[in-house]
């Protein structure tokens, strides 16, 4: 096993008298697509709302990449390398393709009100250099043909893939995707599943929630399973496939 | 093409005024137009910013304008209040403009810190009720603001400025100089003002600021700050504002407490409206024809109506504005400059 990258220590999160979440112990290593999977209500997206820090836990420790993120505000952790998308595609809709991938990628200080108003020369030349990165990664996501649509306009699909594409921009270290396949067609989906498994390669490293069990099998070299906000499973796709406590979590308890 | 036709009809609406008014001291009225509209538009620029460009919804413009009108008055020489204090000494103009753009920014900051936190619907409230206190605490704390009595004598230091050349063009055409000098600095001002913001539209600012507009949770998970954009936002709105709250006291060479009642906020709200919002020039087009409404509802209702008397004529030309709004409401949303695109269908 490589290092750790991000590390959940008793995770706490409780809605009035519901444990949404409950997790004691969840490590994630590098090179890895990890998946999350559970019933409806498992508490899968409120432990991502938790680990990306959208949410406040009530007790617990995260550390990502060693640093310790238990405490820190939302915004600091996409320049740590942890980047996330989610269940209900966030894009900008009244923004072209190209200006929601110009913002994912360019720097705070650019942003800054006194620099924007100059606009020096390296400014310009970063906003140039942006560009030919937003040309690779829609190329990736073949989008690059939508380039200078709105992103209301786009399929629900597309959507998606402007939202992952948009992730890549930050040159995530771990990309959180909340639910990627859902709502795509079965060819998409495929497509997504491929550029997803691409992103291995360049050491980015991939947790995600999904529904699509054929597609999690397929793609995952680790399968969580959670419920009732418990980690219940964990282990390679085979071995949750026979866990017999997974399956009573799908289907019921069994009668035996 | 469509900015041919907006000309246009801009070009239109202006002679038609005239031609109503060429009985009753034409160029009187166009310059008073000229002032209004300008303050009224530089104003909309303003939140123009807030709404228009970045979400927020502010509506509390007129304790911005206050505030900043305040600041910059009372650093200057100044009469005030009932007993008719004389004040001799002050900074100069300049540095008080300064200091009240400055004001105006930091009331923006302290509104905007607890509030741009929380969802939209709460500024809104917050900027309402901060804009009544303001009002309220400029009429009681009457030993430093005059109160009810307000500050006069003040507009000497805008007016020994203008140029000679003003005052004699002014005399031969039969209207005020003060106006005419108060009317084109607001003009100037508008040009400088469109010109800086222009330049920040087309920046990383300026997406960023509509990134946040439009989802603010995603401009977070993409590790931006969205709460200080929010607030940069803010405090550049409010200082606009500020600007033309200044421009207002000197058009009227007074400030009292009910110079900044909440319906001014919402007078600037219907120019913006009408004018298109996140459009750049739109506020001001939109003050523009607000102004020509509200001046020219006179003439108009005196064709209409046998013999109107001036309530009913104060009456009837807020009830063509709203009507003129909801028109637009209907058949072009997108006031008269805006994108179709950049409609906001929702406001979070």
């Amino acid at each position: 096993m490589s290092n750790s990258l991000l590390s959940v220590k008793s995770l706490k999160k409780s809605f009035g008298g519901l444990e949404a979440v409950n997790v004691k112990k969840f490590e994630l290593f590098e090179n890895q697509i990890t998946s999350l999977i559970g019933p409806n209500g498992a508490g899968k997206t409120t432990f991502f709302d938790l680990i990306t820090r959208f949410q406040n836990s009530d007790e617990g420790s995260i550390f990502f990449n060693n640093v310790d993120v238990s405490k820190i505000s939302t915004y600091k952790l996409a320049s740590l390398g942890m980047v996330r998308t989610f269940q209900l595609t966030r894009v900008f809709d009244r923004m072209s393709v190209f200006e929601n991938m110009q913002f994912a990628g360019s720097s705070t200080s650019n942003e800054g009100l006194i620099n924007s108003l100059i606009q020096n020369k390296s400014l310009k030349d970063e906003e140039n250099k942006l560009s030919e990165k937003i040309d690779n990664i829609l190329e990736k996501v073949n989008l690059i043909e939508m380039k200078d649509a709105y992103a209301r306009e786009l399929s629900g699909g597309q959507k998606k893939l402007l939202e992952l594409g948009r992730s890549l921009m930050k040159d995530p270290k771990l990309l959180l995707l909340d639910e990627p396949l859902a709502g795509v067609n079965p060819k998409l989906a495929d497509q997504i599943l491929e550029i997803i498994f691409d992103l291995t390669n360049q050491d980015v490293n991939i947790l995600m929630v999904e529904h699509n069990i054929d597609a999690v099998m397929k793609i995952s070299e680790r399968v969580v399973v959670m419920a009732e906000g418990q980690v219940i499973s964990d282990g390679k796709p085979d071995y949750v496939r026979t866990d017999k406590k997974v399956i009573e979590a799908y289907l019921g308890i069994s009668d035996e | 093409m469509r900015k041919l036709q907006n000309i246009l009809f801009f070009v239109i609406l202006i002679t038609s005024f005239i031609f109503l008014f060429n009985n009753s001291g034409g160029p009187r009225i166009l310059i008073n137009l000229m002032t209004f509209a300008g303050i009224y538009g530089l104003a909309a620029i303003g939140i123009n910013v807030h709404f228009g460009w970045t979400g927020l919804l502010n509506f509390g413009h007129a304790a911005f304008m206050g505030i900043g009108a305040y600041t910059t008055v009372l650093l200057i020489p100044h009469t005030l209040g009932r007993e008719g204090d004389v004040v001799t000494t002050g900074l100069p103009l300049s540095l008080a403009i300064i200091c009240g753009l400055l004001a105006s920014a930091l009331l923006g900051l302290l509104l905007g810190l607890p509030t741009l936190r929380l969802r939209g619907d709460y500024l809104a409230i917050v900027t309402i009720a901060a804009a009544e206190i303001f009002r309220l605490l400029v009429r009681d704390f009457e030993d430093l603001t005059g109160g009810v009595y307000g500050i006069i004598l003040f507009s000497d230091a805008l007016q020994i400025h203008r140029p000679e050349i003003i005052t004699e063009f002014s005399r031969t055409n039969g209207i005020p100089p003060a106006q005419v000098w108060v009317s084109i600095l607001t003009l100037i001002s508008i040009v400088i003002v469109l010109f800086i913001l222009s330049r920040l539209k087309r920046s990383p600012w300026g997406r960023a600021l509509r990134a946040v507009r439009e989802d603010e949770d995603a401009v977070r998970a993409l590790g931006k700050n969205a709460v200080w954009l929010k607030l940069q936002s803010f405090m550049l709105g409010a200082a606009i504002g500020g600007l033309s709250g200044i421009f207002l006291v000197f058009n009227y060479g007074t400030v009292q407490a009910s110079t900044f009642v909440p319906v001014l906020t919402f007078y600037v709200w219907a120019a913006l409206i009408l004018g298109g919002v996140g459009s750049l020039s739109g506020p001001v087009l939109g003050a523009v024809v607000f102004w020509i409404i509200i001046a020219g509802t006179d003439s108009l209702t005196r064709i209409l109506f046998e013999s109107p008397d001036g309530q009913q004529l104060a009456g009837v030309r807020f009830v063509i504005v709203g009507l003129l709004i909801m028109l637009f409401m209907i058949f072009r949303p997108n006031g008269i400059l805006g994108k179709k695109e950049e409609l906001l269908l929702d406001v979070k």
